[in-house]
């Protein structure tokens, strides 16, 4: 693994703790609510993990790519980090609070908590979730070019 | 040439003839047909009532129901109130069971009670008690029923199965069951400020709005209780409350299973089971007390005051016939209304044991009552409305609210 997604490594999973908190607060302020499970701590951890993987995925176009590729790879990350987000908090909820036995469970962790997410951070908080992501995405990109 | 017998008429008169007989009769039926408008609120079950009419132009040529969906009970009434005495007014209108009284007081619909007093007894008494009786008012019939519902409890059935916490059957299992679902991701109920739904809480309480004289009783032991208890609910986060006019963020929310449990109309189960694809849904009657009772909605039938002879005659045929039993199973399997009628319910045995949750109202229907008949209740809902909005999303003191809205009410009826 070089320095670069190493950096990456440390960074997003920063980066994403940083995104939960935020988006946890703005939720209490305004009486919105973002959980994905239960669990305060799995929807970090989740936050966390799927920054990393998603900073991972583009960490090529960043580091490699042209303005092109870049703002594409930007563009991605915002549009596909809901769902990923979601997706694993659906797989995290049911594994550790149990549910992988009950459809109608199963069908709630893995469609209405991406759905969920998806309108929280387009409809419901998008004047947090934008420049959130915004950040997010100028950190993992500048990370990912610098010493190229 | 062979003695060919000359025809009694040339072929091309016998054509003429034929084409003058069709037309006669054709004429002849169109004059005796009689075209009524019907103007109802059935969104959702708007094809129910397309297919109900079509069978009813198909079984009999003499009446034509023109039937129109003219918006959500609320725009209905405000449509016929524009139309009222002028060329759009309708025939027949489907009047909300709260609305109705304010149409006889204001003399707009006509009396029924000679057509009613000709009807058998075997079947005004196969109604469902006090639905036959909600179409009167001072000893007189204005209303008749067709759609009738009651509220129930909707539940998110995975996620209870999960919490492990059954249907609640009393107020108080309710409010520990809302606790209990409450997390970070999910309230445990939602609540829609609408009056029928705080009259539902009161009525199963063993309170009333209304008194027997028509004097109106919002500030009472049972109305603060449930107040008190939506109130508390909301104060720990267990209760997302939305306000009369928003229901479908409400519905919403209980299907992105951002809300656990809800209440509705069982008129309510196709739309909220068409989008409830994330878990499974059941519905159960409301939380009761002992002597409880569940407050009837839906709406009458009423011929309005304008209509013609011809016309009032072909609405109590019309209406006669949507009361066949058959016409009623055809109407509860694309509605979810009430069978209003016993006569109807073996026909609907199949239906409702084919998902339990469509039964939820049925169950509860020996304790239904009727609404308050006062022509005020229609302006009463919206202090009520008014009053859950400040308590839920302004924070006000339940029991000043009340007080305030009983002063507002008793000068309304005064």
């Amino acid at each position: 693994m070089n320095a670069s997604r190493a950096r990456a490594l440390l960074l997003a999973p920063a980066l994403g703790l940083l995104g939960f908190a935020a988006l946890d607060a703005a939720g209490r302020a305004q009486g919105v609510l973002t959980g994905m499970t239960a669990s305060p701590a799995l929807d970090a951890a989740v936050f966390a993990l799927a920054t990393a993987v998603s900073a991972q995925w583009h960490h090529r176009a960043w580091r490699r790519g042209g303005r092109a590729a870049a703002w594409g790879a930007a563009l991605a990350h915002v549009a596909t980090f809901p769902f990923l987000a979601g997706l694993l908090a659906g797989v995290a909820d049911l594994t550790w609070l149990g549910g992988w036995g009950v459809p109608g469970l199963v069908r709630a962790a893995l469609g209405a908590t991406p759905a969920n997410l998806l309108a929280t951070f387009a409809v419901e908080l998008p004047l947090v979730t934008l420049p959130l992501g915004g950040l997010a995405v100028a950190g993992l990109a500048a990370s990912a070019r610098r010493g190229r | 040439m062979p003695d060919v017998p000359r025809p009694l008429l040339p072929p091309r008169r016998w054509l003429r003839a034929g084409l003058a007989a069709v037309t006669l009769t054709w004429a002849g039926a169109t004059f005796a047909q009689t075209e009524i408008t019907f103007w109802h609120a059935m969104d959702s079950a708007q094809g129910t009532v397309d297919a109900l009419v079509e069978r009813f132009h198909d079984e009999q040529d003499e009446v034509r129901v023109d039937a129109r969906y003219v918006g959500s009970y609320r725009e209905a009434q405000t449509k016929l109130l524009a139309a009222f005495g002028g060329p759009d007014e309708p025939d027949l209108f489907q009047a909300e069971i709260a609305f109705f009284p304010r149409l006889v007081a204001e003399g707009a619909v006509q009396d029924l009670t000679a057509e009613a007093a000709a009807l058998p007894a075997a079947f005004t008494e196969d109604f469902v008690p006090g639905l036959w009786a909600y179409g009167e008012l001072d000893g007189r019939r204005y209303g008749l029923p067709w759609n009738a519902s009651t509220p129930a409890l909707y539940l998110n059935a995975s996620a209870l199965e999960r919490a492990g916490v059954a249907p609640p059957e009393t107020w108080e299992a309710f409010a520990d069951a809302a606790d209990a679902l409450t997390t970070r991701r999910a309230r445990g109920v939602v609540f829609v400020g609408d009056s029928w739904l705080f009259e539902m809480m009161v009525r199963s309480l063993g309170g009333a709005l209304v008194d027997d004289a028509g004097r109106p009783t919002l500030d009472t032991p049972e109305a603060r209780e449930a107040l008190s208890l939506l109130s508390d609910l909301e104060a720990r986060g267990s209760l997302a409350f939305f306000g009369a006019d928003e229901t479908t963020p409400a519905i919403l929310g209980f299907v992105r299973t951002r809300s656990l449990m809800a209440f509705a109309s069982i008129a309510n189960w196709p739309d909220v089971r068409r989008f409830s694809v994330a878990f499974d849904l059941t519905a159960v009657p409301v939380p009761m007390r002992e002597g409880g009772r569940v407050p009837l909605g839906g709406a009458q039938l009423v011929v309005m005051r304008n209509a013609t002879p011809e016309a009032r005659a072909a609405a109590w045929r019309f209406w006669r016939w949507l009361m066949e039993p058959e016409q009623i199973a055809t109407w509860v399997e694309g509605s979810y209304y009430l069978p209003i009628r016993d006569a109807a319910r073996p026909l609907l045995e199949g239906f409702y044991a084919e998902e339990p949750g469509r039964g939820a109202a049925l169950a509860q229907l020996d304790r239904a009552v009727p609404r308050p008949r006062i022509p005020a209740f229609d302006a009463m809902r919206g202090i009520l409305d008014d009053m859950m909005e400040r308590v839920l999303r302004g924070g006000r003191d339940p029991g000043e609210a009340l007080a305030d809205a009983q002063a507002r009410a008793e000068a309304l009826v005064e």
